[in-house]
């Protein structure tokens, strides 16, 4: 695999309280499936214990931006003892989740996905110089790009579990 | 010469309370609405712990044909008496983990094995000529094939997670 440039590290997003997984889990992959990423669960782990679920999933969807470049975003999502709740809401029963969620984003972006400048150690040498002088405002531009979608979706999960905090 | 192309795996991991015999069932019945012809290749029981493994492979033409692998591994698996709707019922308790992966299988009736040229043309034909349709029509295919069967085990197995939009 080629180059990876981390362009987003230590962003984090923590709750505590109501919400519902399943909720939580539909509009990540929507969102994801919206904006042109295709799926990757690296990680999906879950334990029924009698003091509630413990949930562990790493998804890191992949989105083709060209036969040399793709971005990469990962979530490393913990939830810690969800309870099964069972909520009244303007009159209509409802199965929520109670406890604690705490999401990390990570976001980089991968040059030479596909190795093809790998290949022999003048290729690598080529592809180095290529990537650190000539395509160096590219990968700015599309740094950028990937910038942006990471906060947007850090904004649009933070308004969404903030939404439950306002019920 | 039969060259296969591989869909990365996906493990799920699981801990709790189920019923595998339904379990065991609803995915059977996937592979078969699908048309796979579905081969159980391991069956070790060895309480409390359980391994499978299983093979399922479809036909796509004379030249493509998929092929879907399914291993469980369980441990600490026991049956438990549980009333659910006020009725007694069996249930599973245990831990598993349940690895899925996928492959596309060019030539696999091995109709271009019979000479060193038709091997080389094969190899020329998959990489240049039908570079794009492994890539982007088969290996996509399958890819959410084994996407689509990941995610109905976690919707058997009531998995808060379970749901694509994909």
């Amino acid at each position: 695999m080629g180059e990876r440039f981390f362009v987003i590290e230590g962003l984090s997003l923590k709750y505590d309280g109501l919400f519902s997984i399943s909720e939580l889990y539909k509009l990540i992959d929507e969102w994801f499936q919206r904006h042109g990423y295709e799926k990757v669960e690296k990680r999906n782990a879950e334990q029924v214990l009698e003091t509630g679920k413990n949930i562990e999933l790493v998804i890191e969807p992949e989105k083709f931006v060209s036969d040399y470049l793709k971005f990469t975003i990962r979530l490393k999502i913990l939830v810690e003892d969800a309870k099964e709740v069972r909520i009244e809401q303007d009159g209509i029963k409802k199965n929520m989740n109670k406890g604690a969620v705490d999401i990390g984003f990570q976001g980089f972006l991968i040059t030479d996905w596909e190795g093809r400048w790998e290949q022999k150690p003048s290729y690598f040498f080529w592809r180095t110089i290529f990537d650190k002088f000539v395509f160096k405002s590219h990968i700015k531009e599309y740094e950028g790009k990937l910038a942006t979608d990471v906060h947007q979706l850090h904004n649009e999960l933070k308004a969404f579990l903030n939404l439950y905090r306002a019920r | 010469m039969t060259q296969e192309f591989k869909v990365p795996p996906v493990i799920l991991k699981y801990k709790g309370m189920f019923d595998w015999d339904d379990l065991y069932n609803k995915m059977i019945a996937w592979f078969q609405q699908r048309d796979f012809d579905f081969y159980e290749t391991l069956y070790k029981d060895k309480p409390p712990e359980k391994e499978l493994s299983w093979m399922a492979d479809r036909r796509v033409t004379g030249y493509f044909q998929y092929q879907i692998n399914v291993e469980f591994h369980l441990w600490g698996f026991t049956t438990i008496d549980v009333v659910k709707n006020g009725k007694k019922r069996k249930m599973n308790k245990g831990r598993m983990t349940i690895t899925f992966s996928g492959l596309v299988r060019t030539d696999w009736e091995g109709t271009w094995e019979s000479s060193p040229w038709r091997k080389k043309l094969e190899t020329f034909f998959n990489n240049y000529i039908y570079d794009k349709e492994i890539n982007a029509v088969h290996l996509e295919t399958l890819y959410y094939m084994v996407y689509n069967l990941h995610d109905k085990t976690k919707e058997y197995l009531g998995m808060s997670t379970a749901g694509s939009a994909y």
